[in-house]
């Protein structure tokens, strides 16, 4: 064996061997690198419901957003087509926060099963495009997004509606 | 063919051949991606106006792990076939790359704020984009660590190499962790997710700043093989004159 | 620009300001080692040409075969 030779395989074994360490760290830290929890994930891990700080994230359910009159107190539910939690919020959302548009909030869980929040991030998803076209899809029957039309799309559009999944069934995507 | 690449001399000759090429397609295509940026491409349908920082921000993030994937592959060859121009190269990619990651986080942020509502969160994006920003800076100040240029070229090339762990995870992690970036827009050719009308400044941009970084690689390169000649003089200099001295 | 100029200015603001500073850094570093070399060249051209193939491995001359000189 060349001295090159050696070095390549150095290389590549020790490369293989740093591959496999950190897959391994990060699938042992996957419930701490996750960003936020979805409806079903509090529902169906016992750990998540207690009254401490978290992330709750999923779909702004169409028609369930309600502003009071204050225009600082807002209620709303947060699906992610299986399981839906109901928000409570006193501030000031983002430009983007939309019925039928992705949204995380941070709180805490109450008692009731409802959810506190003190912080609400608008989460955008990845289709870009002009107004006219967006309408005009719309119009043709062939919309996609999950934003607007109505949220069951992503159960059954099996077409990017955020993403190659809905929310809340991001473990099951094969890819 | 590699090797042939791997003569300093050699090397040299293609580059200056490139460099007008590079330096012409470069003003050619951010001037034409500009245009289109500002002027020539549609409001988007959510953000407004705002969709335009897309043309800055996604380029520079492409261009962030696109240098960072050369500098790992350079000083995989450095390291293996020990060939004198892959480490040049592998150093005058470094802070061309830190620069583009830097722009990605800061118009990012400037993204997030209208946005999201937040400048920065600890998502898994975000969180590997900045890992990415210090594995650039701790291979820069690594390579200049050392008085023995060898030990900081195989010190710095060892950690290129573990770095390189972080580019499938700030690619994928977007589809492995929940995180509030959302997922790619442009990852199949068949149905990207973005209209023709905004995919065409994007792209516009993203082939300038390729060319920019080929252009900006040269010209670093240039100062560093020019560098590593003026030592190699004078300690040619200081050797001959002790010589002299001592005879 | 939608209320949000702010944000989009400064964003093609930071941009060009941090590759316009590379870029000409870049370009100054260049031209100033190169400067030095011609200069270094110029002044001991005998000496140099003597001393290239053995002292100067970093950017040894184009016969040398580069991958297995170094072995």
């Amino acid at each position: 064996m060349t001295r090159k030779r050696r070095r390549l395989t150095v290389v590549f074994l020790g490369g293989l061997l740093l591959a496999t360490a950190s897959a391994l760290v990060l699938t042992a830290f996957e419930d701490s690198i996750v960003f936020f929890h979805t409806p079903t994930d509090i529902a169906t891990k016992k750990d998540l419901q207690s009254d401490r700080r978290l992330r709750l994230g999923g779909i702004v359910k169409e028609k369930s957003w309600s502003k009071k009159s204050d225009g600082l107190t807002h209620d709303f539910v947060v699906t992610d087509l299986t399981h839906e939690i109901r928000v409570a919020y006193k501030g000031i959302i983002p430009d983007l926060f939309r019925e039928g548009q992705g949204v995380v909030v941070e709180g805490r869980l109450l008692p009731d099963g409802n959810f506190r929040a003190d912080e609400v991030l608008a989460k955008h998803d990845e289709n870009y495009m002009p107004k006219e076209v967006a309408e005009a899809l719309k119009k043709s029957g062939q919309w996609k997004g999950g934003a607007v039309t109505g949220s069951e799309t992503g159960k059954t559009g099996g077409e990017k509606p955020y993403g190659d999944k809905p929310y809340g069934s991001q473990k099951e995507s094969t890819r | 063919m590699l090797h042939r690449f791997a003569n300093p001399t050699r090397f040299l000759r293609l580059a200056n051949a490139v460099l007008p090429w590079a330096t012409g397609l470069t003003i050619l295509l951010i001037g034409a991606g500009l245009y289109f940026a500002f002027g020539a491409s549609p409001a988007d349908y959510q953000q407004g106006e705002t969709v335009r920082i897309m043309y800055i921000h996604v380029p520079s993030a492409w261009m962030a792990m696109f240098a960072y994937a050369f500098i790992a592959v350079a000083s995989a060859v450095g390291l293996i076939w020990k060939h004198p121009v892959a480490h040049v190269c592998a150093l005058a990619a470094a802070p061309i790359g830190a620069c583009f990651t830097l722009i990605c986080l800061t118009t990012g942020s400037l993204w997030g704020k209208p946005m999201w509502g937040t400048w920065w969160v600890w998502d898994a994006r975000l969180t590997s984009v900045l890992v990415l920003f210090f594995l650039y800076l701790g291979f820069i100040a690594l390579a200049n660590a050392f008085d023995d240029a060898a030990r900081g070229e195989k010190a710095s090339a060892i950690l290129a190499l573990i770095g390189a762990v972080n580019l499938p995870i700030i690619k994928f992690s977007v589809d492995w962790w929940n995180t509030l970036h959302q997922p790619a827009s442009i990852s199949r050719i068949d149905m990207p997710a973005v209209h023709t009308s905004m995919l065409i400044p994007l792209l516009l941009m993203a082939v300038g700043f390729t060319m920019l970084f080929t252009v900006l690689v040269i010209i670093r390169a240039r100062a560093e093989l020019a560098d590593r000649r003026i030592n190699a003089l004078r300690s040619a200099r200081i050797h001959a004159e002790t010589a002299h001295s001592g005879a | 620009m939608g209320g949000h100029g702010g944000f989009i200015w400064s964003s093609w603001g930071i941009a060009l300001v941090v590759l316009t500073v590379l870029v000409v850094t870049s370009i100054k570093s260049m031209r100033a080692r190169e400067r030095e070399l011609a200069r270094m060249e110029a002044e001991a051209p005998r000496r140099r040409r003597r001393r290239d193939t053995q002292a100067d491995t970093a950017t040894a001359s184009e016969k040398a075969t580069p991958a297995e000189g170094n072995q």
